[in-house]
């Protein structure tokens, strides 16, 4: 008995290839509905992750968090809660998580951080690059290839761990200096320093201009130009946030920050 | 695989595996009204299990034995609701999608490919149409196909040779008489 299709069968194969690919629009809301549901901490066990999954991937469940995306999307969601700079009272507090909180959430090496985090509406889970953006930031460093490997073993299977670990302290790293500048940029704005929140939105562009809260910063780069009387760059900004992410939860707050 | 070791958080994995989860799913049996909530299932369970993963294998290998059960959770939910699922997409086989009137010849031939290919994939069992789909439609090794189905390779060697002889049978059947080509 033959092991292999027959031709025939591969031509047909061949001739379906690509009729039942997803769509960018399948994409795009699949995102969205996956970060609506991580954004709002929806830990609801799901049938498929009942019994199967102990016995798949060990017993831990539930024990490291939601990892560096529930992170993500607690932070993402605070900034998202940020209220414009027109509707700030005088005095309002706004809580914004320690960047080692999320840090510590990130890496599953705490509980979730210790805020209140608003629902947030949909929110992209990767930001796309902007034309001529250099990548993320998320790279281990790697060793030129002429050069020699060393001498010293290592376990390939302890080698991929350290290099996992390696990667998720990279990505945890990134995330907390990307809210250490949004959050030096609110506080700026909030004290009536625009320069400052000018400043640390234009230094967030150019250290991580795919970063995780590239939207976010963008944004906020919107209210500090207005606030800080730049109105007609503020409105050139506005576009290009709006251009860039029609579909934004924040696109209706941006487009109103400077009329 | 350069861009599967790549994968360094469940964003990447997202944005790199979407399409194969996507496509994976309707050829799992996933019926097309439960395509988005299984597809969410997928990535939900990845993101929350990221950290749980062992380097056992790849990560690809790992997400596609995540959308094998989540497929077969849908698949049964499905089963219940219905007193017989037909793992054919319905729009798939509405003669007025398929008017060659309202296509191009290169789609309408590709449409009429899929048709086919979907019915005849229905007609097999789970375990045989998942390592058909993993091995022949999606391309991954027989090695890759048995770690993301859990089984032994010889058992994924027999699957998959009962599976192919089963999809041949059912392709003929599946075949509007006097079509040799798709």
């Amino acid at each position: 008995v033959s092991t292999e299709l027959s031709s025939e069968a591969r031509r047909l194969i061949q001739a379906a290839r690509g009729f039942d690919d997803a769509s960018g629009a399948d994409r795009d809301r699949l995102r969205e509905r996956i970060a609506t549901r991580l954004a709002a901490g929806d830990s609801t066990p799901l049938a498929s992750e009942k019994g199967w999954l102990t016995r798949t991937f060990g017993s831990h469940m539930g024990s490291k968090a939601l990892g560096l995306v529930a992170a993500t999307g607690a932070a993402v969601a605070l900034i998202a809660s940020w209220p414009s700079t027109k509707s700030l009272a005088p005095g309002e507090a706004i809580v914004i998580a320690s960047p080692s909180a999320i840090t510590s959430a990130a890496t599953g090496s705490g509980r979730s951080p210790e805020v209140e985090v608003t629902p947030a509406p949909p929110q992209p889970l990767v930001r796309e690059p902007e034309p001529g953006a250099r990548a993320p930031v998320l790279e281990a460093p790697s060793a030129p290839s002429h050069e020699r490997p060393a001498l010293v073993h290592v376990p390939r299977k302890a080698a991929r761990a350290t290099t996992e670990a390696a990667r998720a302290d990279i990505a945890a790293s990134q995330l907390e200096q990307e809210l250490k500048l949004l959050s030096e940029a609110r506080d700026g704005l909030k004290s009536g320093n625009t320069t400052l929140a000018t400043e640390r939105v234009q230094e967030h562009e150019r250290r991580y201009p795919a970063g995780i809260l590239a939207m976010e910063a963008r944004a906020l780069g919107v209210d500090a130009l207005c606030a800080a009387g730049r109105r007609e760059a503020a409105r050139e900004a506005a576009a290009a946030f709006l251009k860039r992410w029609p579909e934004s939860p924040l696109a209706a707050r941006v487009r109103s920050a400077c009329p | 695989v350069a861009a599967d070791s790549d994968c360094a958080s469940p964003e990447q994995a997202f944005e790199l595996h979407f399409s194969m989860v996507w496509r994976s799913l309707r050829r799992f049996g996933v019926p097309e009204a439960a395509l988005d909530d299984a597809a969410q299932d997928v990535f939900l369970v990845v993101h929350r299990r990221w950290n749980d993963f062992k380097n056992q294998s790849s990560r690809r290998t790992w997400i596609y034995g995540i959308a094998l059960r989540v497929a077969s959770e849908h698949s049964r939910r499905a089963r219940r609701e219905q007193s017989r699922l037909s793992a054919t997409d319905p729009d798939l086989v509405n003669s007025e999608h398929l008017s060659p009137d309202t296509l191009t010849d290169q789609s309408f031939r590709q449409r009429e490919a899929g048709r086919v290919l979907y019915e005849a994939l229905g007609q097999l069992a789970d375990g045989e149409r998942q390592i058909l789909v993993l091995v022949d439609l999606e391309e991954r090794s027989v090695v890759e196909a048995a770690e993301a189905l859990g089984v032994n390779l010889n058992t994924a060697y027999s699957r998959l040779r009962r599976a192919r002889q089963h999809f041949e049978q059912a392709l003929k059947a599946a075949r509007p008489p006097g079509s040799e080509e798709a």
